[in-house]
């Protein structure tokens, strides 16, 4: 339990968003019409299924790594860390979008607007401060 | 309000350029996070990231100390004052019995 909280501690927010990435990458592989049939229908309209699930994935997996990887290596781990937090900001916003647009046409705000927004607000946060973190020799 | 959004939306023709926009800007805004990260690191480090209550503690002991040591510091003078007042008496009992002796063995001459 240590060891996990070793890993987790402090970070807590890029393993959850970066889990769930992966984890919605595989949904979305597994089942393509997740977006297309979802509220998320207008995502398809900006970007591809299969872009989404790969950027996805990609980032989710190199994101995880980093984490894992956390203090092996002081340059490289906080730049993917930051590179992936982008891309997550890139999807989330959007997430929130397609919903601002779905809300639009049903007259009434989502309710999942408000957290997309904040996940957008929260990585671009995550970028800079994993930037932050880069050490460099002297 | 709504009305207002979707006449925006209409008027940019579609939800795609829209949404396109969005990702750009919160892309651009993530660089322009990265770059300043990268000139924040290099003139600070990640010592601007000490939240300033942290060092509170510290000083707060550090005045706490002063305060003691100037505390010891006055019981020290008190004790050395009434070290000087004994000493004083120590030495004038030495000089009382110093003329003492010196009376004895004067008269045990004049024997």
């Amino acid at each position: 339990m240590n060891r996990l909280s070793y890993y987790i501690d402090g970070r807590m927010f890029e393993w959850v968003m970066s889990i769930s990435m992966i984890l919605l990458s595989v949904e979305i592989f597994i089942w393509p019409e997740t977006l297309k049939a979802s509220a998320f229908q207008w995502i398809t309209l900006v970007l591809n299924t299969e872009i989404v699930g790969i950027v996805l994935i990609g980032a989710g997996i190199f994101r995880c790594s980093a984490l894992v990887a956390n203090g092996s290596s002081m340059v490289i781990g906080p730049r993917v860390r930051a590179i992936g937090a982008l891309a997550g900001a890139a999807i989330w916003v959007q997430f929130g979008m397609a919903l601002v647009k779905l809300s639009i046409d049903q007259n009434f705000p989502s309710p999942g607007i408000p957290f997309w927004f904040m996940f957008t607000l929260a990585e671009l946060r995550v970028v800079y401060r994993a930037v932050l973190d880069v050490r460099t020799p002297r | 309000m709504f009305e207002l959004l979707d006449n925006a939306l209409k008027a940019l023709a579609a939800y795609p350029p829209l949404a396109a926009l969005a990702g750009l800007l919160v892309i651009g805004g993530g660089v322009w996070l990265m770059v300043r990260g990268e000139r924040d690191r290099k003139t600070n480090g990640t010592t601007a990231q000490i939240p300033a209550w942290m060092l509170y503690g510290p000083a707060h002991d550090a005045m706490a100390s002063v305060h003691q040591l100037a505390e010891q510091g006055r019981v020290q003078i008190h004790i050395l004052e009434r070290m000087e007042v004994v000493l004083k008496e120590i030495a004038r009992e030495q000089l009382k019995a110093r003329q003492a002796l010196e009376m004895i063995r004067n008269e045990s001459r004049l024997r």
